[in-house]
């Protein structure tokens, strides 16, 4: 990994300061990258904290010797500067491939007080997914608003390795196929622990009829870590 | 405008601990009042009132950075696209080798014949004021990539209609 860009800005009418990084990482592996996690340090020439990003989350794609950028920025209060010379960025980055598996059509419950159940425990890679239930929350004072239709799912993961993300993807399609809106919910997932995901999405009650739920299960899995820094220049734009 | 139509119209979405009882609130919040505010700024006066949001985010795009004003998603949205461009990557291969070392040029070479095999009559523009740039840059590394160019014209026909004479 090697920034490109390493910039801050004069502080605004409001005394904020804005930083700007720009980065570019290869993929040297032969996983492919699909998702990148980083983080954007700023500290003064002392190494004191002047404003930390993290956990920024990105759509990254790299297969094996493919390179992919990536920008990134913060903000923080002037006066925790004394010297703009000698402050710098920090870039901590990690690569995750990701795995993908379809959990089945479901049909919606027919009332808040009944469930569609998938009855069979799947394992996934290195996560137990329990069975999926389906139910509707309790239905909206006004008959004609709304109805929401939830899935739960509880997931362990069976392996030593820290899992990044896991997502459940769940898209309502009405009667005839189409797509009516789609939501999701994840969680990290570390080593033997079991999280529980809680997606939702909603519709009028009569698009429910009929309707079927697609859900699905997405894992990221860490291949690589890259980490550099670069002193600030005052940014030309 | 209300802020669950602006979430809709940018299809973006949010981690919380409980995202059903906290949808409602954020859906009816007058976006005008919080236009010039950042989502940091919206993340924390929802904090105030015990909504934990854990992060906002765009399904296949990413986080949403906290320092991003409400007002500039537009231009978010468009410097994600333009990430994506030929355009963009060829930018980001000369920089690999701008104040590079030995070891830069080799990552270099590596990067430009991946994004040379990708390219396709519309980038050929690009493709061209690239080329003139890296010439005005560094004329070792030209001639380098135009041997990589005519190396791989077998496999993308494109290449041969890449100006370089």
């Amino acid at each position: 990994m090697k920034l490109t860009k390493a910039t801050y800005r004069k502080p605004d009418d409001y005394g904020d300061t804005h930083f700007e990084v720009e980065a570019v990482v290869e993929n040297k592996k032969e996983d492919i990258v699909d998702m990148s996690v980083y983080s954007l340090t700023i500290v003064d020439g002392n190494n004191n904290t002047v404003t930390c990003d993290y956990e920024r989350e990105e759509s990254s794609y790299a297969e094996k010797d493919e390179t992919f950028a990536i920008n990134l920025s913060s903000y923080a209060k002037g006066y925790l500067v004394s010297d703009f010379a000698k402050a710098k960025a920090i870039v901590d980055l990690t690569t995750y491939r990701k795995e993908f598996k379809k959990l089945g059509d479901f049909d919606i419950p027919a009332d808040h007080k009944s469930t569609i159940q998938s009855n069979n425990q799947t394992e996934f890679g290195e996560i137990r997914v329990f069975g999926i239930s389906i139910f509707r929350h309790d239905p909206p004072e006004n008959a004609s608003d709304d109805h929401s239709v939830g899935v739960k799912i509880a997931v362990k993961n069976i392996s030593n390795e820290y899992i990044q993300k896991v997502l459940i993807k769940i898209q309502l399609n009405d009667r005839s196929g189409a797509s009516l809106m789609d939501s999701q919910d994840s969680r990290a997932l570390p080593p033997n622990a079991t999280m529980y995901l809680e997606p939702s999405v909603y519709a009028k009650s009569g698009k429910l009829k009929g309707a079927k739920l697609d859900v699905a299960i997405e894992s990221f899995h860490m291949i690589e870590h890259y980490n550099a820094e670069s002193l600030l220049n005052l940014s030309k734009d | 405008m209300k802020l669950g139509d602006y979430f809709k119209k940018y299809n973006i979405r949010f981690l919380g601990s409980s995202p059903k009882k906290i949808k409602t609130k954020i859906d009816g919040i007058d976006l005008e009042k919080i236009f010039e505010k950042r989502f940091y700024d919206l993340k924390l006066s929802l904090e105030k009132e015990d909504k934990d949001i854990i992060k906002f985010y765009i399904p296949e795009i990413g986080t949403i950075p906290n320092d991003l004003k409400i007002k500039a998603i537009d231009e978010f949205l468009e410097k994600k696209k333009y990430n994506q461009t030929i355009e963009n990557l060829l930018n980001s291969s000369i920089k690999i080798i701008e104040d590079g070392n030995y070891y830069d040029l080799d990552w270099y070479k590596r990067d430009i014949k991946k994004i040379l095999m990708k390219i396709s009559e519309n980038d050929l523009k690009s493709v061209n004021i690239f080329l003139l740039k890296l010439k005005n840059f560094n004329l070792e590394i030209y001639n380098d990539t135009i041997k990589i160019v005519k190396k791989l014209k077998e496999h993308n026909k494109i290449l041969s209609m890449v100006n370089y004479e």
